[in-house]
């Protein structure tokens, strides 16, 4: 039933996903031609020329787009969460024959899924972006390839003395933070459909920002503890690496089950 | 058959008024074989309980005879239904009667009304 | 004769009022049962609960024995008084959908429906009709072999063409395993295809029988029971 409920969450959101794919490529492109063009014409005397001054707004609407791309997948994966619980839609979803649990997971799952594609399609747009925008200056590249095994050295000597437990640790942080932002979106939607009877999105957002202050509040009580508690840096440093994504999954599994419960037992469709 | 029924009146007991009238008008003839409950349902658009009940009263009754898994027959017994016309015909004239009363006419003062009616058809042939 | 369900002491309290009463009722199976009250009576309120769309405040209730979840879900189908799918659906994704969660559906007897209505399969829910989105509602519904359906105000808002269809399908739809619940204060439209019927007033059950026991006894049809009920009642 979880996969079946994960493939109909996948097909909901699927189209619209894709599209924003093609507005982050096109955008990409362009930066990258606006780009390439102002990087080829960079020193000479431009200025009033009417193509640099297209090219520099191009660039800035590109960045503008994929800035709001980003933001786009996440408010489609929270809206489509909305309409299908909460709307009249909410009539036939929380009537099909599966655990209160699986309904939200499977939610939680597509969203966390999808954001990862479009966090990867970006990444890859990004790079496009960079390949058109440096693919004329030849000069640069000529530079960049000469340098290159000093480069690359360099960046081994740095990547053997690297502190893995440290990096882990960062890359652990960032990825707890990420999926404790879902929840806590996830949560304020909830909170929003559940408790308020007009302008649910508005309670939503309010719901949101008063929870990332709660949550900023705690996190700094979880960074504040240890360096209160202990002289050594290193210790502290520790510590704080150590301690934050445990705090995160808490909260954050503490908020799942927050929004298990409303929706289990104060749901109330009309 | 016509399947209308007023809903100040069991359902069941006019589906068996519906039935007995169709025996008789020959719709159904003695021997005819009657459609499932289901089916007999579905066209009268009455519950098929309600109309298993019917058929089922119909069946004490004698007019509809059970031939096991083959359904229900209308019963051959001639006797049956010769009482089961003249029941009807008997209820018939007695509310006859009783709408003449409502006007004051008497049983013998509507029999000549109806007579008379009679003797204006023989008159426009 | 198992029972389909039943619900002790059933009580759901809003800040304001209580929407259901203490509420004792059993659902036999085999029967077609009217659910009938004036607005704000409890009806609605009822079947949200039954279908597991709302949590009661106190009381019981199971069907064919399960409490309320996955498992009593899979036994019951609900056709709410709303549209409840995704308006840029086609109607052949609908079958799929329904298809996919629910073991029971069948979909040949959905698809004879949809066909003898002439519904285009691949239409999208929102360029049909209001009476037509209604019977697409209704053919799903009904299309299940469920233990309980839950039929909300069906025949509220369409014509009566369609309300003849609505009922032909209940009638036609029947399972002597089954029991439809039909709410609805369209009395006189529905109660020739009533086994039984239930009074409901402020979320209480006042009156509960048989629907032609009731015409024998009373002399009169539901609808005029009802109205007599009814009209010394106040609220109503």
């Amino acid at each position: 039933m979880f996969t079946k409920l994960l493939k109909y969450e996948w097909r909901a959101t699927r189209e619209l996903l894709g599209i924003l794919c093609l507005v982050c490529l096109g955008a990409s492109v362009l930066g990258g031609l606006t780009m390439r063009y102002l990087m080829l014409f960079d020193g000479g005397d431009t200025s009033g020329n009417f193509l640099t001054v297209i090219s520099i707004f191009g660039m800035m609407a590109a960045m503008f787009a994929v800035g709001m791309v980003a933001v786009a997948s996440l408010l489609l994966f929270l809206g489509r969460f909305y309409k299908s619980r909460f709307t009249d839609e909410g009539y036939l979803t929380f009537t099909l024959p599966v655990t209160t649990h699986q309904n939200l997971l499977s939610s939680l799952v597509n969203t966390a899924i999808g954001m990862l594609l479009m966090v990867l399609v970006m990444g890859a747009c990004l790079l496009l972006w960079l390949v058109i925008g440096l693919s004329g200056s030849q000069d640069l590249i000529r530079l960049v390839w000469q340098e290159m095994p000093q480069l690359w050295s360099a960046f081994l000597e740095i990547w053997g003395q690297m502190p893995w437990n440290y990096v882990a640790m960062l890359g652990l942080n960032m990825v707890t933070s990420a999926g404790c932002t879902l929840v806590m979106l996830m949560l304020s939607v909830t909170i929003g459909s559940v408790l308020a009877k007009k302008h649910k999105v508005l309670a939503a957002v309010g719901v949101f920002y008063g929870i990332r202050v709660l949550l900023s509040m705690v996190l700094g009580l979880s960074v504040l503890t240890p360096i209160l508690t202990s002289q050594d840096e290193q210790l502290i440093m520790l510590r704080i690496i150590r301690g934050t994504p445990l705090l995160t999954t808490l909260v954050a599994v503490a908020g799942y089950f927050l929004m298990y419960r409303l929706v289990d037992k104060r749901l109330n469709l009309n | 058959m016509n399947w209308k029924f007023s809903g100040d009146r069991p359902v069941y007991q006019q589906i068996m008024e519906n039935i007995r009238g169709s025996v008789l008008r020959g719709e159904l003839p003695p021997g005819g074989k009657i459609p499932s409950v289901r089916d007999l349902a579905a066209q009268a658009q009455v519950n098929p309980n309600t109309m298993q009940r019917a058929m089922t009263e119909l069946e004490r009754e004698g007019l509809l005879v059970s031939g096991g898994t083959s359904g229900r027959t209308v019963t051959t017994n001639l006797e049956v239904l010769s009482d089961m016309k003249e029941q009807i015909l008997e209820d018939l004239a007695r509310e006859c009667a009783e709408k003449f009363m409502v006007f004051g006419v008497t049983p013998s003062q509507a029999a000549q009304r109806l007579l008379a009616l009679d003797q204006k058809k023989e008159e426009m042939k | 004769m198992s029972c389909v369900l039943q619900a002790e002491g059933l009580t759901k309290r809003y800040h304001h009022a209580a929407a259901l009463d203490g509420l004792d009722l059993q659902l036999p199976a085999g029967k077609i049962i009217g659910l009938l009250g004036p607005n704000g009576s409890g009806k609605t309120t009822f079947m949200k609960i039954a279908a597991g769309l709302l949590t009661p405040t106190t009381g019981q209730i199971t069907v064919c024995g399960q409490a309320i979840g996955p498992k009593s879900k899979a036994l019951v189908s609900y056709l709410p008084d709303r549209n409840c799918f995704s308006k840029r659906m086609k109607v052949a994704q609908m079958l799929d959908c329904y298809q996919d969660f629910f073991p029971d559906f069948d979909r040949a007897r959905a698809e004879d429906m949809l066909s003898a209505l002439a519904i285009d399969r691949d239409a999208r829910f929102q360029t049909l009709s209001k009476g037509t989105q209604e019977k697409v509602q209704l053919v799903l519904t009904m299309s299940r072999r469920a233990r309980l359906y839950l039929l909300d105000e069906p025949i509220g808002g369409v014509d009566p063409a369609a309300r003849d269809y609505i009922l032909h399908t209940i009638i036609n739809n029947y399972d002597p395993d089954a029991t439809v619940l039909i709410s609805t204060h369209l009395i006189s439209d529905v109660e020739r295809v009533l086994d039984e019927f239930l009074f409901l007033y402020q979320g209480k059950v006042i009156r509960q029988g048989e629907a032609d026991a009731a015409r024998e006894e009373s002399g009169k049809s539901l609808d005029e029971l009802f109205r007599e009920v009814f009209k010394c009642l106040p609220n109503c």
